[in-house]
């Protein structure tokens, strides 16, 4: 596709974010839709599926590219995160079961495995090409699972999933592209466009949450990317900030839990501050340990997981220039 | 903050010498086996533990980093 095509699907899929969450804004008051923005003195209840907004102008931007003559990889952009969007929003409307949610983020894979739409000999930097032909589809349904809840583990506070995400589309839109991965680039950047015009109503004092249905698309589209554009241990890195979060979370609370079942929580709000919690067995998440020295302000502590993720990033992007090095 | 950046630096420096370990260690190791299924599975095998080696590592990492803080806070129950 010519880059004038390319930069349109982008500005649409801004463009649509921005409209459509705007509507569900102002629109959605059923109390299943409704979350409590529970970092506010006055804990107000806002609509939990601002999600959908961008789940629909990724979507349509990324459906418009694959009929414009796509192959199987514009297809797979499309269904495996459009799947795991559903399960999202299955859970924003009613509470799943801790052990059957990640079983259903399984699903998001099968298309990828279906349609054959992945390379089982994965470059990784420094070793070299490796043929895993049967371990690599367990992979790819298993990478669907923890990226969403590493990802999902980030959507705290305003505007973090935008912000703690933002740097790792750019980067892997970057990486794609040098790749010859032009529809995986154009994914991410498309993605990337539909969360800014979300962010105009998530940031703080946020009107909007993007809920689960939200969490996994963009967990689905860095994972489809990753195993369409072969870059797999690049993904792993830019995303270190966030699976470092998932894995503190699972481990420090002894497994998969639902929060919601726990009192302990890793931080506490005091006049409007997020404040470490001080007690040791309380579990151990990235903004616990943002807020380790110093009280902050809920968008101050966004911005300081959006440095962490440029970070990260741009350690991705050394490690990527370190896979023309071979060791062998 | 510099904590979370010294962790990630940390995680990422040994992810390297992860991979640099797989490359150096345990693909020549399974050369001198004749069956290529198991020197195939002994790779996988010795690459799996490696990287499970590794999340645990981190897990340490942070659990320390967060024990040391509060130290230095002389919030220490």
């Amino acid at each position: 596709m010519y880059v004038s095509g390319q930069v349109f699907l982008i500005l649409l899929a801004f463009l649509v974010s921005w409209a459509l969450t705007g509507v569900i804004t102002k629109h959605v008051r059923s109390a299943r839709l409704m979350g409590v923005d529970v970092h506010k003195p006055d804990r107000p209840r806002i609509p939990k599926i601002g999600g959908l907004a961008f789940t629909a102008s990724y979507s349509a931007a990324m459906l418009l590219n694959w009929l414009m003559g796509g192959g199987v990889v514009e297809l797979v952009l499309v269904v495996s995160p459009l799947i795991a969007a559903a399960i999202g929003f299955l859970e924003d409307v009613r509470e799943l079961n801790p052990v059957v949610k990640p079983l259903l983020l399984l699903l998001p894979g099968i298309p990828v495995l279906l349609l054959s739409a992945y390379n089982p000999y994965p470059v990784i930097p420094l070793v070299g090409g490796i043929r895993i032909t049967l371990l690599y589809p367990l992979l790819v349904l298993a990478a669907y699972t923890v990226v969403a809840n590493a990802v999902n583990s980030v959507d705290v506070l305003n505007g973090s999933l935008v912000l703690s995400t933002l740097p790792v589309l750019l980067l892997l839109a970057a990486v794609s592209w040098l790749m010859g991965g032009e529809t995986p680039a154009l994914a991410s950047l498309a993605l990337g466009a539909s969360l800014l015009g979300f962010l105009r109503y998530n940031w703080y004092p946020a009107r909007v949450f993007s809920g689960n249905v939200g969490s996994n698309l963009v967990a689905a589209v860095i994972t489809t990317v990753a195993i369409t554009a072969r870059i797999e241990v690049i993904t792993l890195v830019a995303l270190l900030p966030h699976i470092l979060n998932e894995f503190f979370i699972i481990v420090s609370m002894g497994g998969l839990k639902s929060g919601k079942a726990f009192a302990a929580r890793p931080i506490r709000v005091v006049r409007g501050m997020i404040v470490s919690s001080p007690r040791l067995g309380d579990p151990i998440t990235l903004v616990r340990l943002i807020t380790l020295q110093n009280p902050m302000g809920e968008a101050s502590v966004s911005k300081r997981m959006a440095l962490l993720s440029t970070y990260s990033s741009i350690l991705a992007l050394i490690t990527y220039l370190l896979g023309g090095v071979r060791l062998r | 903050m510099k904590t979370l950046i010294a962790l990630i630096t940390i995680a990422w420096v040994s992810l390297i010498g992860v991979l640099i370990a797989i490359s150096t260690i345990i693909l020549p190791l399974a050369q001198g086996i004749e069956s290529s299924l198991a020197a195939g599975l002994l790779r996988v095998a010795l690459s799996l533990a490696l990287f499970a080696v590794w999340l645990v590592w981190l897990f340490e990492l942070a659990f320390y980093a967060s024990l040391m803080s509060r130290r230095g806070r002389g919030e220490q129950k």
